[in-house]
């Protein structure tokens, strides 16, 4: 049966939820003069220069002794004085933000210094787009056989330090995922954001920095905490810098201040208790000096030498051009499948006969692809979450500039529809369809609309209510997370897995007639 | 003569005892009953103040959880708090959830409580009494950590995790 365009229902929800991908601005800061961008680690290889510079630097700091205090274990003693104690850092109070701020850049600073290489940034672990761990931390040694200076097992206070969070697991979404970050987000004034000041705070006395008494708001207590606890080794103490990944965990922190900063009429708080408070002596500059910023100092992320690109103004009304041209070729491909336009990829499989996906053997459908086009996606930098409620438009134009996968599924028949809904993973051995939409893998979810006798409708016109309903989802977000490390294979394998929602009833299952997978390049 | 004094130490430790044991029920009830564990939520009922100036700021609703007492699990499987609601009548919703960190034990005053302000699901934000349960559970899917032996630095406790609930309230 021919595919028309009434068959293709382009599901707003289904699009959605695998298009969270990308941030572009980083290439427009470095052009337009801004410091470093700090993009996400998604999609960045071993051999990143952003991961390898990082990773040089972390065994150059783990080299020096650890009674030097500008080495790995010596700056990591500015946070905590040992596993049980903290030093200067502040946890429970509204200090937590801005002196983490501060403290991460300490290690940016060392880290440029000692690679002398100034265009680097810190990367952030975005967990809400990418829950797992990233794979450039979990691997004890590298791809050419060399110790991974990422990875952690250490010895030291008579105890070994392992991280025991298992590598292919992904961070409850309960904890990191969207919903999380939207009620983050939506805290109407600082002190609900970023934690409310100490119980009877008066003066700005440095020992208020260390009282736990203050609000802690859910970016503290939930996100930050949990995946502190989780990740287990140093990460659940005082000494947890010791793990390299806390940067990229704090790092993350950070962002959602900015993005939180950038939001129409988020301020930080106009307290003097606050906004006068100095950090004296608490940091160092990578001479060994001391540094002592005061929290209005470390308000602006770009005079302190890096950029998440959230400035980048977007004041145009009507849509960008890549946009456009995004929107151009989805016309094109929609009115005439399997097309290979200019800018347009078509691959296409058939499962097997007779072959059906049900709950306990769901159908794995493998589509061979060019693996230089699924490289150039794996290497477009995602749109980080948040970046739409920062600035959406923006968001939209960076999603449109390069290339995208979508994968349409074509003429599906399905049985159970009434209780069923049916799941797309990228098949891959880690893939695990209990954790649902928190696994990297996922892809989307869509439902059949029982419709009269006509099981199987999609839902879409009238005149065809007896038509097999079709499917498009976008694999770009998906794609990116799961082959982002450096593997890009040359197929494609989609999993479509059944599931019901209500207890004790069966799910139905599910055949594509086709699967075509379509390579959209701006 | 050391046979005297031991007899002597193991009296009076026997009437120390003996006193502790007459404390009144009701005080050692309410203690207990502010203890969660990994099988026993603690359920808290509280009735919303009136609106007053200070409300009217425009801050979300939210539920104030006080900790002053913290113990993490004997072999530093990590633990979190989830708080949970319900009006009499209405579904129980969650509110939130929350970890320690660092996940280690640590026992305070009132007045040095750790805080957390959850914000309050719409549901619950009513003038009806809103029944809390605070529950402490596993984090599914984690391990054991690895730097946590007894006698270790984050001083596990052995026996099982706990929280010590100060106070619930709603602001």
């Amino acid at each position: 049966m021919p595919v028309s365009r009434r068959h293709v229902m382009l599901q707003g929800a289904v699009i959605g939820a695998g298009v969270i991908s990308s941030t572009i601005p980083a290439m427009k800061a470095l052009a337009q003069g801004q410091p470093p961008l700090r993009r996400t680690l998604q999609g960045l290889a071993w051999n990143d220069p952003i991961v390898e510079t990082y990773r040089d630097a972390v065994a150059q700091l783990k080299a020096k002794p650890n009674s030097d205090k500008t080495g790995w274990a010596g700056l990591a003693t500015i946070h905590g004085s040992n596993p049980g104690a903290y030093h200067f850092c502040p946890h429970g109070n509204w200090y937590f933000l801005p002196w983490h701020r501060a403290f991460v850049v300490t290690y940016e600073r060392f880290i440029r210094k000692l690679t002398s290489n100034n265009d680097f940034a810190m990367p952030f672990w975005d967990w809400t787009s990418n829950p797992r761990m990233p794979a450039v931390f979990t691997a004890a040694k590298l791809p050419n056989g060399k110790p991974n200076a990422l990875f952690v097992d250490d010895k030291d206070f008579g105890q070994t330090w392992k991280r025991t969070w298992p590598a292919t697991k992904a961070m409850p979404a309960n904890i990191v995922g969207p919903a999380v970050l939207q009620q983050i987000l939506a805290a109407t004034d600082y002190e609900e954001f970023g934690t409310s000041r100490p119980k009877g705070q008066n003066n700005t006395n440095p020992s208020w920095v260390l009282k736990r008494t203050g609000d802690q708001g859910v970016l503290e207590f939930t996100p930050h905490n949990n995946v502190h606890n989780n990740i287990g080794g140093w990460m659940p103490s005082a000494s947890s810098p010791r793990d390299p990944i806390f940067f990229m965990h704090h790092c993350n922190i950070d962002r959602i201040w900015a993005v939180w900063n950038s939001l129409p009429g988020n301020e930080n708080s106009p307290d003097p208790l606050w906004r006068g408070m100095t950090f004296t002596n608490n940091f160092l500059n990578t001479d060994g000096s001391s540094w002592s910023p005061k929290v209005t100092d470390l308000f602006d992320p770009e005079k302190l030498g890096y950029t998440y690109g959230l400035a980048t103004p977007v004041a145009s009304a009507s849509p960008m051009p890549s946009l456009v041209a995004m929107r151009n070729k989805l016309a094109t491909v929609r009115a005439a499948p399997a097309a290979n336009a200019e800018g347009v990829k078509s691959f296409t499989a058939t499962p097997p006969t007779g072959a059906v996906g049900t709950a306990t053997a769901p159908l794995n459908v493998a589509v061979n692809v060019d693996p230089a086009l699924l490289a150039s996606v794996t290497k477009r930098t995602p749109v980080a979450s948040g970046a739409d409620l920062a600035n959406f438009a923006a968001a939209q134009e960076q999603r449109a500039s390069g290339p995208r996968v979508l994968a349409f599924i074509r003429d599906v028949k399905v049985t159970g529809a009434q209780d069923t809904e049916y799941q797309v993973y990228l098949d891959t051995p880690e893939t695990n369809p209990q954790d649902g939409a928190s696994d990297p893998s996922y892809v989307g979810t869509f439902g059949v609309f029982v419709h009269g006798e006509h099981a199987g409708h999609g839902g879409a016109e009238e005149a065809d209510t007896n038509a097999d309903p079709s499917f498009v989802l976008d694999l770009t977000a998906a794609i990116q997370r799961v082959y982002g490390s450096g593997m890009t294979p040359g197929t494609i394998k989609l999993r479509f897995v059944p599931t019901v929602a209500k207890p004790g009833v069966r799910p139905g299952t599910i055949r594509p007639g086709q699967v075509e997978i379509v390579f959209l390049n701006t | 003569m050391t046979g005297i004094r031991s007899g002597w130490i193991t009296r009076l430790g026997a009437v120390v005892l003996a006193a502790f044991a007459h404390l009144p029920l009701a005080a050692r009830a309410e203690s207990d009953a502010m203890l969660a564990t990994i099988d026993k939520p603690v359920t808290v009922t509280v009735q919303r103040a009136p609106a007053t100036a200070e409300a009217a700021a425009p801050r979300r609703p939210r539920v104030i959880v006080s900790v002053t007492n913290y113990s993490p699990t004997a072999d530093c499987t990590p633990v979190q708090v989830v708080v949970k609601g319900r009006t009499e009548g209405g579904a129980e919703v969650e509110v939130g959830r929350f970890a320690i960190t660092p996940d280690q034990a640590f026992d305070a005053a009132a007045p040095e409580a750790q805080r957390f302000a959850l914000p309050l699901p719409s549901g619950l934000a009513t003038d009806k009494p809103v029944r809390f349960t605070v529950h402490l559970v596993p984090v599914e899917g984690a391990r054991p950590n690895s730097a946590c032996p007894p006698g270790g630095p984050r001083a596990a406790k052995p026996g099982g995790a706990s929280v010590r609930i100060g106070a619930v309230e709603i602001q």
